[in-house]
C-alpha cells in the first residue's frame, strides 16, 4: 500500500532527495522521516499529512516534504521524524476528540501520552506482530543498561509453549505501550523482584460467542507470592477470545496482578508488612483493580467492568459489594477499622445476614412475576413463547445466581464468624496487636495515599465515557420486556379497579 | 405549635398520598428538615460528620436522605453532585424523570442505576450488567443541600410499589424550617 502512494504523482515540483536504498531500522526525532521505518504510518494518517494546510505536505518517495521551504540546503524541506509525530498526535487527538467530545480534564503530558499510545495500539491491532512496534521507547533506564522491555522480561519469565509465550509477549507490549504500565514496570525493575507468568486451566471458565465475537466469561487470573518471587497465572482461556479483548484483557490481568498485587506485595515485604498487607489490608485488591481498570483505559479498551464503575460511584458500596462477595474480603480492613475490629466484624456479620435475608427476599419477588404471568397466559389468552425469555431471567435467578450467592454468604458467616472467634481469644488478640503495628508503618498510609491519587486519576481518564457494553442483546421479536409486563400489570390492577 | 403544624401538614400529606393502606408515619427532623417516613421502616444513621446521611430501609427498599455541601464535603454544591459518578449509571448522566414539588420548590426528580449481584472481582462476564434504580431530589439549603432518595435493590420493576409509595409520601411529607 505504502508503495502505492510512492508512485503516486505528487506535485509539479520535484524536491532534490536521495533516498538510501535501505531503510533505516530506528530514526532520531531530527532525522527525515522515512515511510519505510517500523512502525509504520496507519491508514489514513498519511493522507491525513497530505491534506494539512490545503496540500502543503507532500508524498515524494519514502519522504514526506515540506512544500513551502525553499532552502534545499541539508534537505530542510523533508519532515523529521518529530515533525511527523507532531502532525500525528495532532490527528490522534482529533480522532481521540471525536469519539469522547467531552473535556477529559487529564494533563496536556497524559494526553500526548494518550496519543502516542493510541497510534501503538492501531498498529499493534492491525498489524498483531509486537516485533513491528520496534523497541518501547523509554529511553535507557539505568545508564549503561537495555530498554525498559528487555528489562522487564529479563525479571518476568513466560512460561508456556511458543504460541502461548507470543500471546504473552504481545500483552506484555501492550501493558509497556501505557503509561502506568511503563512507571510501574520500572518500579518493578528497580525491586530488583522477579515473576514468572504462565496459562493455566481456570475452573467454571467458559468462552462465549457474541455477535460472533469471542469472549471470556470466567476468572482471568491470580497470583501468589513465595520466596520473593511472583507466580501470575493466567487464564488459558483467553487464547480462544477475540485477538482484540486477548490482547487488551491479558495485559490489564497482567498489570491487576503483577503490577498491581506483586509489585505492592515486594514493596509490602520489605517494609516489613507484608502479613498485614496480604491478609488483611482491604485496599490490596482496591490498588489491583485500579491498576488493572486504568491499564484498560489507557488502552483504549471496553471499561465494561461493573466492579470499577461500582468503585468510582463509591468506594464504600464498592468494599460492602466485596465484603458479601467472598470471604477474603469480608475480613478485609481500612486502616482506622483494625483500630478496633471486632466490632468492625460484627457489624460485617449482621450485614452479611441481612443480606442473606435479602436474597429470600430477592427470591421471592422474582417469584412473585411467576403468577402475573400465568394471568396474562391463562385470563387474557396470551401466548407462553412471548413470556419465555422472562420466564429463563426468573428461573436463571432463582435457581442459579441467587442460590449461589446463598452459598458464598453462608461461607462468609463461617468466616467471619471464625474470625471474631479467633479475635476474642488471647493468642487471636496478640496477632491483631501484632497486624496494628504493621498498619501504622509508614507504608500503609501511603498506600491510602496511592489509591486516592490512582482514584483520581482513572476518574479523570474515564470522564465523559460510561459502561460499553461487549454488546447489546436486543430483545427477542415477539418476546415481552420487564418494562412492558410491568405496564402490563399495573393497566390490569386499573382496570380492575374500575 | 411548630410540631402541631408539622403534624397537620403529615396528615394533609397522608391524604394527598392515596393510594394504598396508610400506615401511622413516624415523624423525624434533622436541623431544619421535617420529614416522615411510614411506619414499619428500619433506621440506620450512615455517613460521616461532614455528609450526614439517614437511612431508612424495609425490605429492598432504602429511602436517604443526606445533607451535603458543608464544609469537607464530598460535594460542593448541587451542579458538583450532578456532574460526578455517584449519579451516573456507570458513568451514564442521570436520568431527568419529571419535576415534583418538595419543600415548596419545584425540583426535578432524577434516576439512575448502579450495578449489583456483580460476583468475583476477577471474573470476567460480558454479560450485561443487572442494574437497580435510584431515584433522587435535591434540595438546596442555603449554602448545604439535601439529597433524597429512594432505591429498589432489584433489577425488577417495583411489582408492589410499597417503596414508590413510601418515597412518594416522604417527599410530600419534606419540609424545611424557615429561620
Amino acid at each position: 500500500m505504502l508503495a502505492a502512494f510512492w508512485s503516486a504523482p505528487g506535485s509539479a515540483r520535484e524536491f532534490p532527495h536521495d533516498p538510501s536504498g535501505v531503510a533505516p531500522q530506528q530514526l532520531e526525532p531530527e532525522d527525515p522521516f522515512d515511510l519505510r521505518t517500523p512502525p509504520q504510518l496507519l491508514p489514513g494518517e498519511l493522507d491525513y499529512i497530505l491534506h494539512v494546510e490545503s496540500g502543503r505536505y507532500l508524498s515524494q518517495g519514502p519522504y514526506i516534504v515540506d512544500s513551502r521551504v525553499q532552502d534545499t540546503e541539508d534537505k530542510k524541506y523533508l519532515l523529521t521524524t518529530a515533525q511527523v509525530q507532531a502532525l500525528l498526535q495532532v490527528h490522534a487527538k482529533q480522532q481521540s476528540l471525536r469519539r469522547h467530545p467531552r473535556d477529559t480534564g487529564l494533563s496536556g503530558q497524559v494526553q500526548k501520552q494518550q496519543a502516542r499510545l493510541d497510534v501503538i495500539r492501531r498498529v499493534f491491532e492491525q498489524k498483531g506482530d509486537p516485533g513491528l512496534l520496534g523497541p518501547i521507547q523509554t529511553g535507557p533506564l539505568l545508564p549503561g543498561k537495555a530498554n525498559l522491555f528487555d528489562l522487564f522480561l529479563s525479571q518476568v519469565s513466560l512460561i508456556g509453549t511458543p504460541p502461548q509465550k507470543a500471546a504473552m509477549q504481545e500483552a506484555m507490549v501492550l501493558l509497556l505501550a501505557t503509561p502506568t504500565g511503563r512507571q510501574l514496570a520500572k518500579e518493578f525493575v528497580r525491586t530488583g523482584a522477579k515473576a514468572d507468568i504462565s496459562l493455566t486451566v481456570v475452573e467454571n471458565s467458559k468462552v462465549i460467542d457474541v455477535n460472533g465475537k469471542k469472549f471470556l466469561f470466567g476468572s482471568g487470573g491470580s497470583s501468589h507470592i513465595s520466596q520473593e518471587m511472583i507466580h501470575v497465572y493466567l487464564n488459558e482461556d483467553y487464547l480462544k477470545t477475540d485477538r482484540t479483548i486477548q490482547q487488551h484483557d491479558m495485559a490489564a490481568t497482567i498489570g491487576h496482578e503483577l503490577l498491581g498485587h506483586g509489585l505492592e506485595q515486594i514493596k509490602a515485604s520489605d517494609a516489613g508488612v507484608l502479613e498485614a498487607y496480604n491478609g488483611w489490608y482491604e485496599d490490596n485488591e482496591t490498588n489491583a483493580g485500579l491498576v488493572g481498570w486504568i491499564i484498560s483505559a489507557e488502552l483504549g479498551a471496553r471499561l465494561d467492568n461493573r466492579h470499577m464503575w461500582n468503585y468510582l460511584r463509591s468506594p464504600q458500596a464498592y468494599h460492602q459489594t466485596l465484603q458479601v462477595t467472598l470471604p477474603y474480603y469480608a475480613t478485609t480492613l481500612s486502616p482506622d477499622e483494625i483500630k478496633d475490629p471486632l466490632p468492625v466484624l460484627r457489624q460485617r456479620l449482621s450485614h452479611v445476614q441481612k443480606e442473606l435475608d435479602d436474597i429470600q427476599k430477592s427470591i421471592a419477588e422474582w417469584e412473585a412475576w411467576r403468577p402475573r404471568i400465568d394471568h396474562f397466559i391463562n385470563v387474557h389468552k396470551m401466548k407462553r413463547a412471548a413470556f419465555h425469555s422472562l420466564i429463563e431471567d426468573i428461573d436463571n435467578s432463582v435457581q442459579q445466581t441467587l442460590p449461589a450467592h446463598r452459598e458464598n454468604c453462608n461461607a462468609i458467616v463461617q468466616h467471619v464468624e471464625a474470625a471474631i472467634l479467633r479475635g476474642e481469644s488471647k493468642s487471636g488478640a496478640s496477632e491483631i496487636q501484632q497486624i496494628q503495628v504493621q498498619f501504622a508503618q509508614a507504608f500503609l498510609m501511603r498506600e491510602e495515599e496511592q489509591v486516592r491519587s490512582r482514584r483520581d486519576y482513572l476518574s479523570n481518564l474515564v470522564r465523559g465515557k460510561s459502561y460499553e457494553a461487549a454488546y447489546f442483546s436486543p430483545p427477542e421479536p415477539g418476546q415481552i420486556t420487564w418494562d412492558e409486563l410491568n405496564k402490563m400489570v399495573h393497566a390490569d390492577i386499573h382496570l380492575r379497579q374500575k | 405549635m411548630k410540631t402541631l403544624t408539622f403534624v397537620v401538614m403529615l396528615i394533609s400529606a397522608l391524604a394527598r398520598a392515596g393510594e394504598g393502606p396508610v400506615h401511622k408515619p413516624v415523624l423525624h427532623s434533622f436541623g431544619p428538615a421535617r420529614y416522615a417516613v411510614s411506619a414499619g421502616w428500619k433506621l440506620e444513621e450512615t455517613g460521616s460528620t461532614a455528609d450526614a446521611s439517614w437511612r431508612f430501609t424495609k425490605n429492598l427498599d432504602t429511602i436517604e436522605l443526606k445533607l451535603l455541601g458543608g464544609q469537607g464535603s464530598r460535594y460542593t454544591s448541587p451542579s458538583d453532585y450532578l456532574s460526578g459518578m455517584e449519579a451516573t449509571t456507570m458513568g451514564k448522566a442521570p436520568e431527568k424523570l419529571r419535576q415534583v414539588q418538595v419543600a415548596g420548590l419545584k425540583v426535578w426528580l432524577f434516576r439512575h442505576g448502579y450495578p449489583i449481584n456483580l460476583g468475583d472481582p476477577h471474573v470476567a462476564d460480558p454479560h450485561p450488567p443487572q442494574l437497580a434504580q435510584i431515584e433522587f431530589c435535591i434540595i438546596p439549603y442555603k449554602k448545604n443541600f439535601f439529597l433524597l432518595s429512594w432505591t429498589h435493590a432489584s433489577s425488577l420493576p417495583d411489582l408492589d410499589t410499597v417503596g414508590k409509595k413510601a418515597w412518594e409520601f416522604f417527599l410530600t411529607s419534606f419540609t424545611l424550617e424557615k429561620k
